[in-house]
C-alpha cells in the first residue's frame, strides 16, 4: 500500500521537475509533500506525517506561491496542457486510492506497530534535547538572512 | 518490503533537477526533493531498526531545517529579482573568479 | 692550634680571597692596592712554608657534588714543587711589581689577576681530581690572556692575548678529550684512580688519551708546533712574563705529563714522540733566540727551548729530572726576566741593539743577569748545570741518541746566546744616550734573592729526592754531595763540558764568523721570521675564515632566501591554477556540492 503512495509521489515529482511553468511546479511539489505525509502515516510515523503535511504542503507552498507572485510581474503564461496534466493526475490518484480501499481492505491495514505521540515527544525533549540548540541557531540565522536579503535598496542609500 | 529504490529515485530526481534547470525556483524544487528523499530514508531506517520514536524526532528536526532553507532561498530569489529582474542562473555570473 | 690538614686549602683560599678583595680595596682606597697584594702574597708565602711538612699527609677536602666535583688535594712532591714555586716566586714578583708597575694605571686589575693566577696555579698542581685540574688550568689560561692584554689600548697586546688564548685552546681541547675519555672508561675523575686503572684500558683508547694529554701539554708549554703564542705574549708587563711565562704556567704542561707518566709509560711510541718534540723544540728555541734582537723575545725563545729539555726528560722516563730542571729553570728564568724588566724600565726600549755598556750604571742588575745567564748556559756549580746534566744523563741511559744529539746542539746554541745577550746588553760600549741608574731596592732585592737561589738551589736535591720516594714516585735518593760526585764523573758531563767550551768559543769569535751570513742568507732570513710558523698559522686561519664566510653566505642567500622565494612562488602558482574553479556559474558550484556529497556518502558507507 505504501508502494502505491510512493509511486504516485514519484510521478508528481517527475512532473515538478519537467514542467516549465514554475507555478505548476510548485503546486506539484505541494502534492508530493501531501503524498509523502500520507506515506508517513502508513509507515506508522504519525508525528512525522503531521509535521510534513503542515510544513510541506502548507507553509512551503504558501511561501513559494507568495514569492512567485511577487516575482512574476508579467502576466502568467499558462500552458493549458500542463494544468490538465496535473488535474488529471490528481484525479486518477484519488480514484485508485478509493478503489484499493474498497476492494482490498487488508492491503490498507497497518502492518507496523503504532508509535504514540507521547513517545516521540519524550524522545525529542529528553534524548535529543541537544538538537534543539542548533535548531534555534538555524532559525535565528534564517530570520537574519531573510531580513538581510529583503532589505530595500533605498535603506542602503540612506546609510 | 523495500523502500530503498524509492529513496534512490527521489534523490536522482532531485539531483537531476538541481543540475540541469536554469530557473532559480526549479533549483529550489530540486533541493526540496532531496530533502524529502532524506526524510523518507530516515523514517524507513527507523522502521528497519524498530526505533521509530527516535527516528521521528530526527525527521521532525530535518523538516524544520528544510523550512528554514526554503525560507532563505525564497528571500534570495526575491532579493535577486529586485536587483536584476530575471531568475535565470546564466545571468548570475558576478562571482566569477 | 691550627689543624694542619687545612694548610693546602688555606694556601688555595688566601690568594683567591685576595684576588676577590683587591677590587673592593681599590674602591675604598686605591693607593693601598699594591701593598695589600704584597701582604696577601706574604701570607701565602708563609703558609707555603708549612706545606713541605705536609707531604704524604692527608688534607681536608670539600665535596661539592658527590662522586663528581670535589676540591681535594694530593700532597706529594710532584704537586708541592710547582705550588711552592708559584707561591714564593709569585711573592717575589709582587714585591718587584711595587717598583715596576708604579706608574701604570688600572693596578687593581693587574694585582687581582696576579693573585688569582697564583691561586689557580696552586690549585692546579695540588688538585687530586682531573676536573679540578682542568678547571684551574682554564683559569690560568684566562688570567694569562687578560694579563697579556693588560695594555689593552695597544692593538699588538690585545691580539697577542687572543693568540695566546686560541693556541692554548687547541691544547685544552685535547686535554678535555683525554679527561673525559678516562672518566667514561673508569667512571671517576680522581687522578690516582685513573692512573691506576690505566692498564685495563684498551690500547687504541690509551693512545688517544695519551695524545690528548700530550696535545694539552704542548699547547700550554709552548712546544713545537704550538709555540707561536709565547714570543708574542711578551707584550705583557715583564713581571707577568717572569711569573706566568717563565716560572709557572708554562710549566703546567710539563707537570701534567709528569703526573700522567704512568699512563704514558704504557704507550712507549708516544714517549718517543715526546722526546723528539722536546729535543726539536729545544733546538728551535735556541736557534731563534740566537738571532733575535728583542730582549724579551730572546728570553721567550729561551723558555721554549728549556721547556723542550723538560719534555725530553719526561720522554726518556726521567720524571724527577724534569721536575728538578723545572725547579732550576723557574728560578733562573724568573731572575733573567726580572733583570730584563729592570733594564727595559730604565731604558724604555726592548731592542738590545740600543743597549750596551750598562754594567757601569746597573751593577746589581748586571751581576744577577750574568748569574742567571750562566745558569741558563749550564755552567758547573750553578743549578742549571746540575739539572740539565741530569736530563742528558737520563737520555743516555735510555738510549735515545737522536734526541740526545739534538739536545746537545741546542745546549751549544744556548751557551752562545746566553753569553751573547749578556755581552750586548751589559758589556761593550754604550749605544744609548738615555740617563741610566740602578733600579730601586724594591726591584733589586728580589733579583739578589733569585740569584742566590740560582747558585744554591741544587743543594735541595737531597730533601727533594727523599720526599719524592716517600710518596711512591720513582727516583733514587741523592744527597747533594753525591750529586756533585755523580755529575762530574758521568759521561754526560763530558758532553756538557764540550758544549760549554764550544759555545764560549763561538761567542768569543763571533765577529769572525760573519762570513757565514753571506754564505747562507736564506737560512738567516728564515730564522728571523721564526721559521715561518707564524705565517703558516695566519694563512691557515685566513683560509678557515674565508671558507666559513663563503659557506655562511651561501647558506643565507641561496638556501634560506631560496626557501622564502620558493614558498611565495608556490603559493602564487597554486592560487592561479585553482582560480579556474570559480566560474561564477551556479550549476558548477552545485555540481561540486553533489560530488562532495557522493564522496562523503561513499566514505561513510564503507
Amino acid at each position: 500500500m505504501v508502494y502505491l503512495t510512493l509511486g504516485f509521489l514519484l510521478l508528481f515529482a517527475l512532473l515538478a521537475v519537467l514542467l516549465r511553468d514554475i507555478l505548476l511546479s510548485v503546486l506539484s511539489l505541494a502534492a508530493v509533500s501531501a503524498l509523502l505525509s500520507i506515506a508517513f502515516y502508513q509507515l506508522n510515523s504519525p508525528v512525522a506525517g503531521a509535521f510534513e503535511l503542515s510544513v510541506g504542503a502548507g507553509l512551503i507552498t504558501v511561501l513559494a506561491v507568495l514569492t512567485i507572485s511577487f516575482v512574476q510581474k508579467r502576466k502568467e503564461k499558462r500552458q493549458a496542457g500542463a494544468v490538465l496534466w496535473v488535474v488529471l493526475s490528481l484525479t486518477v490518484a484519488a480514484l485508485i486510492f478509493f478503489l484499493f480501499q474498497a476492494l482490498w481492505p487488508q492491503a490498507l491495514a497497518n502492518v507496523f506497530p503504532k508509535t504514540a505521540w507521547g513517545d516521540v515527544g519524550e524522545v525529542l525533549w529528553k534524548v535529543r534535547l541537544f538538537d534543539l540548540l542548533p535548531q534555534i541557531l538555524v532559525i535565528l540565522a534564517a530570520v537574519l538572512g531573510i531580513l538581510a536579503l529583503l532589505r530595500k535598496e533605498g535603506e542602503n542609500k540612506e546609510k | 518490503m523495500n523502500l530503498w529504490p524509492f529513496v534512490f529515485a527521489l534523490f536522482t530526481l532531485g539531483i537531476f533537477c538541481l543540475l540541469t534547470r536554469r530557473n532559480l525556483v526549479k533549483i529550489l524544487i530540486g533541493l526540496e526533493l532531496l530533502s524529502k528523499g532524506a526524510t523518507l530514508a530516515l523514517i524507513w531506517s527507523g522502521i528497519l531498526r524498530n526505533s521509530l520514536a527516535y527516528t521521528q524526532s530526527l525527521a521532525v528536526i530535518v523538516i524544520a531545517i528544510e523550512v528554514m532553507v526554503v525560507a532563505i532561498f525564497l528571500a534570495l530569489v526575491y532579493a535577486f529579482h529586485e536587483k536584476s529582474s530575471s531568475l535565470d542562473t546564466d545571468d548570475m555570473r558576478r562571482l566569477k573568479g | 692550634m691550627m689543624n694542619l690538614e687545612m694548610i693546602p686549602l688555606l694556601l688555595l683560599i688566601v690568594p683567591l680571597a685576595g684576588a676577590a678583595l683587591v677590587p673592593l680595596i681599590n674602591l675604598l682606597f686605591s693607593k693601598a692596592v699594591p701593598l695589600f697584594s704584597v701582604f696577601v702574597g706574604l701570607v701565602t708565602a708563609v703558609i707555603g712554608f708549612f706545606l713541605p711538612g705536609q707531604i704524604g699527609a692527608k688534607a681536608v677536602s670539600i665535596v661539592w657534588l658527590p662522586g663528581v666535583l670535589k676540591t681535594g688535594f694530593q700532597l706529594d712532591t710532584l704537586s708541592v714543587v710547582p705550588a711552592l714555586i708559584a707561591t714564593w716566586i709569585g711573592f717575589l714578583v709582587l714585591i718587584y711589581s711595587l717598583g715596576y708597575m708604579k706608574r701604570e694605571e688600572n693596578l687593581s686589575r693587574y694585582y687581582s689577576l696576579t693573585l688569582l693566577f697564583i691561586a689557580s696555579m696552586i690549585g692546579m698542581s695540588l688538585a687530586d681530581n682531573f676536573l679540578a685540574l682542568f678547571f684551574f688550568w682554564e683559569v690560568m689560561g684566562v688570567c694569562s690572556y687578560a694579563l697579556i692584554g693588560f695594555f689593552y689600548k695597544d692593538p699588538k697586546a690585545a691580539s697577542a692575548g687572543v693568540k695566546a688564548f686560541l693556541t692554548t685552546r687547541i691544547g685544552d681541547i685535547g686535554l678535555l678529550a683525554a679527561i673525559l675519555t678516562i672518566y667514561a672508561l673508569t667512571g671517576t675523575f680522581s687522578i690516582s684512580a685513573g692512573l691506576a686503572s690505566g692498564a685495563r684500558i684498551a690500547l687504541p683508547l690509551l693512545n688517544f688519551i695519551a695524545f690528548g694529554f700530550i696535545l694539552g701539554a704542548v699547547g700550554k708549554s709552548a712546544q713545537m708546533p704550538l709555540h707561536v703564542w709565547l714570543p708574542d705574549a711578551m707584550e705583557a708587563p715583564t713581571t707577568i712574563s717572569a711569573l706566568i711565562h717563565a716560572a709557572t704556567m708554562v710549566n703546567a704542561g710539563v707537570y701534567l705529563l709528569a703526573r700522567v707518566s704512568p699512563l704514558l709509560a704504557l704507550v712507549p711510541s708516544w714517549l718517543t714522540v715526546i722526546q723528539w718534540i722536546g729535543a726539536l723544540t729545544a733546538l728551535l728555541g735556541s736557534l731563534l733566540a740566537s738571532f733575535h734582537n728583542d730582549l724579551k723575545r730572546i728570553l721567550a725563545y729561551s723558555t721554549i727551548s728549556q721547556l723542550g729539555y723538560m719534555f725530553l726528560a719526561v720522554g726518556v722516563g726521567g720524571v724527577f729530572a724534569s721536575q728538578f730542571h723545572l725547579f732550576s729553570h723557574a728560578i733562573f728564568k724568573g731572575l733573567l726576566f726580572l733583570c730584563a724588566g729592570a733594564v727595559i724600565h730604565e731604558l724604555g726600549t726592548k731592542d738590545i741593539r740600543e743597549m750596551g755598556g750598562l754594567w757601569k750604571f746597573m751593577p746589581v742588575t748586571g751581576t744577577t743577569f750574568l748569574i742567571g745567564a750562566l745558569a741558563l748556559m749550564g755552567l758547573p756549580v750553578l743549578n742549571g748545570f746540575f739539572s740539565k746534566d741530569m736530563i742528558l744523563e737520563e737520555a743516555m741511559v735510555a738510549g735515545s741518541w737522536g734526541p740526545l744529539i739534538v739536545a746537545a746542539l741546542a745546549a751549544l746554541l744556548t751557551a752562545y746566546y746566553s753569553l751573547r745577550t749578556t755581552a750586548v746588553v751589559f758589556w761593550g760600549k754604550r749605544r744609548t744616550a738615555v740617563h741610566v741608574h740602578e733600579a730601586p731596592a724594591v726591584m733589586t732585592v728580589p733579583l739578589a734573592l733569585l740569584a742566590l737561589g740560582s747558585l744554591v738551589s741544587w743543594v735541595l736535591v737531597g730533601p727533594l729526592t727523599a720526599s719524592w720516594t716517600k710518596t711512591g714516585l720513582k727516583a733514587p735518593h741523592i744527597a747533594w754531595f753525591e750529586l756533585l760526585k755523580e755529575t762530574f764523573s758521568s759521561t754526560a758531563f763530558i758532553i756538557t763540558a764540550c758544549v760549554i767550551v764550544l759555545g764560549f768559543l763561538i761567542f768569543y769569535y763571533r765577529k769572525n764568523l760573519g762570513w757565514l751570513k753571506e754564505k747562507v742568507p736564506a737560512f738567516f732570513k728564515a730564522v728571523s721570521v721564526g721559521l715561518g710558523f707564524d705565517t703558516c698559522y695566519s694563512w691557515l686561519s685566513r683560509l678557515i675564515y674565508s671558507a666559513s664566510s663563503i659557506l655562511s653566505n651561501f647558506w643565507e642567500e641561496k638556501v634560506m632566501e631560496g626557501i622564502n622565494r620558493a614558498t611565495g612562488k608556490t603559493s602564487v602558482a597554486l592560487s592561479i591554477s585553482s582560480r579556474e574553479m570559480q566560474t561564477g556559474d551556479l550549476h558548477w558550484n552545485l555540481l561540486y556540492v553533489v560530488i562532495a556529497l557522493i564522496i562523503i556518502l561513499g566514505l561513510i558507507l564503507w
